[in-house]
């Protein structure tokens, strides 16, 4: 359709009898698109308070406009690279190590022998997404104390022991590895299934030809699960700007803060001075923005690509 | 066999509409129903014994929503605190049955912003432990927006326990209202101000062992925490907490005229960090903390009570903390040591003489402040309830129960019974909370739970860590809304920078050298707008 | 079946990097439930991991099992997850498919809108005061109908579905069957993996939801679990420095221990799940798996 100029009566005619053809399908979107209507199209109007300071009793329609007032707030504020730094390095790492971790972990579980064995470790393996957030950052903590478990090590193997979270440099690896930690169980659930439904046919007609298993790995099993990986990373550039205070706040101190506050800890502590919804509106569409956009990008290139995307 | 699944979501889905119900009461019977029109005879309502009014409160029993936090362990075993005998009892007598709107435990600020959102408001609503402020704006701003009543012309014609009670002291009446005269609300009062309930605490057993006086300077401190670094074998002598001088009870800090946040001078307020004291607190913690006198883990504290601070205490690696009267009974459990004795010492000064002005303190007004709503369609009655909290008979009821049930009166002074104190739902707690207030609008007794506590703890708090308070600023103060919203921008940054920087200057991180440029750093990200904003605030407290 | 030197020693390895993995992942859990039963007094001065018991005690258990909301909230939750991931599963799969069909001119437009709510959202007051205007407020459907299809799932299905080959739908078509009954009758019946999958990520959703309930319901009684576990939970300074005021006593060293016997209680079930789902894995198309 791109570049194409098709007069209204044209596409009048194209539409309605792309109607009248797939009536049924869009009878059975339609209650979905209902459902997408009232809960998240109708309070988008919500979106305003941004540019607004919110006055409840006023509510949000009449609370007075103050333009980009609170964008600048943020954007002004002392630590507002900062911020935006450590929120993009985070994630990058949780890219580049906790995107294909899943994955490999899958791969490996899937060539294990014994099916009581591969049932355990799986089972196993996503018990720590469901331990709660503190407990995690309680162990983590222990464990980074001058006289916890791994300083033990670091004195045995002839280094100084030390506090490792009161270590900047050490602070991300900390977090984005715990983070994997907890979810690369969880998280390889979906590609365990993408690979067990696998038509075990290929992997016959492999065999014949004479392919080992790393070749079986790389010519039938990857490529197989490929659209589960780009789909999934795809939706995962769309998340660049989030990283979840809660663990950070658990975690960070005064050392750290160099390395470890980001926008989300940032506007949290501002909220305990003062609930100010119409800042954290403005920082959170900021964020959207930038999210989607990175989304937008990661669809089209993907889509230059091959052909899974989006749309 | 798919469209007998479809069939059975269907059925699940119109039998889960019948029995999700509305805004059905749980399935209970709603106490409303007491008819106790005729109720007891008028029965006097008395204030320090002398006749103020006469139950019941209405001519028709009525019932009043009220909107309040709910307790922990209430919630074990009842649905609402209308379960609680003594808001039975109350709703007998008074003719006014109290329906409860209970937020879940831990969200009510979440739930009071949604509900002033959707302005669907009950009589009364009570802020347990939220600031006043909630409200963004604060009372004045709800008072102006229509949402709370203004309470003083009420008050004054029929709340009289409230209005003899808001005369106990000058501050009183001061602190109940706001810059611009308004009553906004019934208060948690509490006649006896409650002293210190924190400071420093050192073990006097090596005191004694050692042949050391009670420290009461920062240069004692330092000999005492050296001797017991060298002679105790102490690895971290004094424990002290994460945002020391910024949270905390503010010893030590205090001993240089400064805390690390906003403060007054007699009617002036200053800022901590950007005064001449601060340099000097953190000049000595900074050796302290080189020779080994301070906790080398302090930023991993985990709490009076953490594992690992008692581990610390309890194996002598420590020998004094800054910590809370009630915990001491903790320590003296976890400990190995048979002779371990705790003490509180008073807050130190930094050169004998000194008086130290600055402490975790508590006032009269002790917060929680509870409303009576614009939408109400029963203010009079309200006050009138509310008011009844502050009476003798109200105020037996909110801090003790109902006679016979969960106190009983002993040579004249209230005893809880087992109810309270060997429930066997709740094993070993003193559980005040299912059987009367631990909060809310009435004179509270703090004291009364305090039984278990043994006498050095008590003495900590009642006899030494009191002192001069006149260095904190008052606890009611207020803002408006443009000022609020200002100083919270400039103190995002502020606040960060100074909590960063702090830990670092003890641990020799950041070197004192660079003091100054810290101290320039905080003026050029605004903080002189933000102490005249203050200055503001008080000038208009100190007007009221 | 002959396997190479170099392919057994991978195995061997394999097997102990899992091992070694295993071990790192219970780590936590062995925490939670070691501690819920250990004696409380030796709990309090033992900082760091407790990954055996210290001393016994099944008391954090009776005293967790003493508070009504537990049983409340499971019968709630139990409701929740089974009508809400049945729900969830159909509408989303009806979604999914009709995303999935080739020759529908608005599917771009609908995938963008419906991406387009993942990023972009008027906040929670908006949505507060829909929901109360639709009626459910204090209503156990505030559990359910919001929430009603993850816009993230649907593309996973949809991907999945996209996978399918062509030709069951063509031959279906030609039958003469409706779009209605080739979903159903041809389509979900060879997902079995993926609705599995879908349903399981449903089903921890709303095993683990307490959000909607908190601003919604006003009952206790159909709070549903994890909010119940919330309140216990979570720490609240405010709160809790004061409640330390009131308790002076020595025996209330229990409640950490009630802590985690109800954290166990509450995240035992879903734990062991997995096993049963996971039979569903080998049977029939995952994603794009059978090239047409």
């Amino acid at each position: 359709m791109s570049g194409k100029t098709i007069d209204a009566r044209k596409l009048g005619g194209i539409l309605s009898r792309d109607f009248t053809i797939n009536r049924s399908l869009y009878a059975m979107a339609l209650p979905v698109l209902v459902y997408f209507i009232i809960f998240s199209y109708v309070p988008m109007y919500g979106v305003t308070i941004a540019f607004k300071r919110y006055n409840p009793s006023l509510g949000i329609l009449g609370s007075p406009w103050t333009g980009f007032e609170n964008f600048k707030n943020f954007f002004s504020s002392y630590y507002f690279w900062r911020l935006i730094r450590n929120t993009l390095v985070i994630n990058l790492q949780n890219l580049a190590f906790g995107f294909p971790a899943p994955i490999v972990l899958a791969l490996l579980i899937n060539e294990l022998r014994g099916q009581a064995f591969k049932r355990t470790v799986q089972t196993i393996s996503y018990i720590p997404h469901f331990v709660s957030t503190v407990v995690i950052a309680g162990i983590i903590i222990d464990f980074a104390r001058t006289d916890g478990l791994i300083n033990t090590w670091i004195v045995a193997l002839g280094g100084t022991a030390g506090n490792l979270l009161t270590r900047p440099e050490l602070f991300r690896t900390i977090f984005v590895g715990s983070g994997i930690w907890q979810e690369v169980g969880f998280g390889s659930i979906i590609y365990l299934a993408a690979i067990m439904g696998i038509n075990p046919e290929l992997y016959e007609s492999s065999r014949i030809d004479g392919a080992g298993r790393w070749g079986q790995l790389l010519h039938i099993t990857l490529p197989s699960i490929a659209p589960t990986i780009i789909i999934l990373l795809i939706l995962r550039m769309g998340s660049m700007m989030n990283v979840g205070f809660e663990k950070i706040i658990l975690l960070y101190n005064a050392m750290t803060y160099e390395t470890a506050d980001v926008i989300s800890s940032f506007v949290y502590r501002k909220g305990l001075l003062e609930a100010d919804y119409s800042y954290s509106t403005a920082v959170g569409l900021f964020n959207s923005l930038i999210n989607f956009t990175l989304l937008l990008l990661a669809n089209r290139l993907s889509r230059g690509i091959n052909e899974t995307s989006l749309w | 066999m798919r469209k007998a699944s479809i069939l059975l979501v269907a059925l699940l889905t119109v039998g889960l509409m019948g029995w999700a119900g509305g805004s059905t009461e749980s399935g209970k019977k709603a106490p409303a129903q007491t008819t106790t029109a005729t109720a007891a005879k008028a029965e006097p309502i008395t204030y320090e014994g002398k006749v103020t009014g006469y139950l019941p409160l209405v001519d028709k029993p009525i019932t009043l929503t009220y909107w309040c936090p709910f307790k922990e362990d209430t919630a074990k075993i009842m649905s609402s605190f209308a379960e609680i005998e003594m808001f039975k009892v109350m709703a007998q007598k008074t003719g006014i049955t109290l329906k409860f709107i209970h937020p879940p435990l831990k969200q009510e600020a979440e739930n009071f912003k949604l509900m002033v959102a959707s302005r669907d408001y009950p009589d009364v609503v009570e802020l347990t432990y939220q600031k006043a402020d909630l409200y963004p704006g604060g009372p004045d701003q709800a008072i102006k927006d229509g949402v709370f009543l203004r309470l003083n012309e009420l008050v004054d014609q029929y709340a009289p326990n409230y209005k003899a009670i808001m005369k106990f002291s000058p501050t009183m009446e001061r602190s109940l209202k706001t810059d611009t005269g308004n009553l906004f609300a019934f208060q948690m009062i509490e006649k006896v101000v409650q002293p210190a309930y924190g400071g420093p605490a050192v073990r006097q057993d090596w005191l004694n062992d050692l042949g050391i006086a009670t420290p009461t300077t920062m240069d004692d401190w330092y000999a005492m925490l050296k001797a017991f670094k060298e002679k105790k074998g102490a690895t971290a002598p004094l424990l002290i907490e994460k945002n020391a001088g910024a949270d905390g009870y503010y010893a030590f800090i205090s001993a240089y005229g400064v805390i690390a946040d906003f403060f007054r001078d007699e009617t002036v307020a200053k800022y901590g960090p950007v005064e001449e004291g601060f340099r000097q607190y953190l000049a000595t913690m900074n050796k302290w903390y080189a020779e080994g006198l301070i906790d080398h883990d302090f930023l991993s504290w985990d709490g009076q009570t953490g594992a690992n601070t008692l581990k610390k205490f309890s194996t002598g690696q420590a020998g004094a903390i800054e910590t809370g009267f009630y915990s001491f009974g903790r320590y003296e459990l976890t400990t190995t040591d048979p002779k371990f004795k705790l003490v509180g010492v008073p807050y130190p000064v930094a050169k004998k003489g000194d008086v130290v002005k600055m402490r975790q303190y508590n006032e009269q007004v002790r917060g929680d402040p509870t409303f009576v709503t614009k939408a109400s369609k029963y203010p009079v009655e309200a006050v009138k309830l509310l008011d009844y909290n502050y009476s003798d008979q109200g105020t037996m009821y909110c801090n003790y129960g109902v006679e016979g049930q969960s106190y009983t009166m002993v040579d004249g002074k209230p005893q809880y019974t087992d109810f309270v104190k060997n429930n066997p739902k709740f094993p070993g707690s003193v559980v005040t909370t299912i059987a009367c207030r631990h909060e809310g609008p009435f004179i509270r007794d703090y004291a009364r739970t305090f039984f278990s506590y043994k006498q050095n703890a008590l003495d900590a708090m009642n006899l030494i860590w009191n002192g001069d308070q006149s260095g904190m600023m008052p606890k009611t103060l207020a803002l408006t809304a443009e000022e609020g919203t200002r100083l919270n921008t400039i103190m995002s940054d502020i606040k960060t920078y100074v909590w960063e920087m702090m830990p670092k200057f003890i641990m020799g991180v950041e070197p004192m050298g660079k003091y100054d440029a810290f101290v320039a750093q905080i003026r050029k990200m605004g903080i002189d707008e933000a102490i005249r904003i203050k200055q503001a605030s008080l000038t208009r407290y100190y007007k009221r | 079946m002959k396997r190479s030197l170099g392919e057994r020693a991978f195995d061997a390895f394999n097997v102990l990097f899992l091992c070694g993995l295993s071990f790192l992942f219970i780590v936590p859990f062995a925490h939670i439930l070691f501690s819920s039963v250990s004696d409380p007094m030796r709990l309090m001065k033992t900082p760091g991991l407790i990954l055996w018991p210290h001393g016994f005690t099944l008391k954090g258990y009776l005293f967790a099992l003493s508070n009504r909301n537990i049983y409340t909230g499971y019968m709630n939750t139990l409701v929740y997850v089974t009508a809400g991931t049945a729900l969830n599963l159909l509408f989303t799969s009806m979604m999914a498919y009709v995303l999935s069909r080739k020759g529908v001119l608005l599917n771009n437009a609908m995938m963008f809108l419906l991406v387009f709510t993942m990023f972009f959202s008027g906040g929670l007051v908006p949505f507060y005061l829909v929901v109360r205007g639709i009626g459910l407020y204090d209503s156990r459907l505030a559990m359910i109908i919001p929430g009603l299809v993850s816009v993230m799932n649907m593309i996973i299905m949809r991907t999945s579905f996209q996978g399918i080959p062509e030709s069951l739908a063509e031959s279906a078509k030609m039958d003469g069957a409706g779009n209605w009954t080739i979903l159903f009758r041809i389509i979900l019946p060879v997902s079995k993996a993926l609705l599995s999958v879908i349903g399981l990520f449903y089903a921890v959703g709303h095993w683990n939801a307490w959000f909607n309930g908190s601003i919604f319901l006003r009952d206790r009684n159909k709070f549903p679990l994890q909010l119940i576990l919330r309140e216990i939970l979570v720490i609240d300074d405010v709160t809790a420095k004061s409640d330390i005021l009131l308790d002076g006593s020595e025996m209330d060293f229990y409640r950490p221990l009630v802590k985690f016997a109800t954290t166990m209680i509450a995240t035992l079930p879903i734990l062991f799940i997995y096993p049963f789902i996971q039979k569903n894995f080998t049977q029939g198309v995952m994603i794009g798996s059978i090239k047409g």
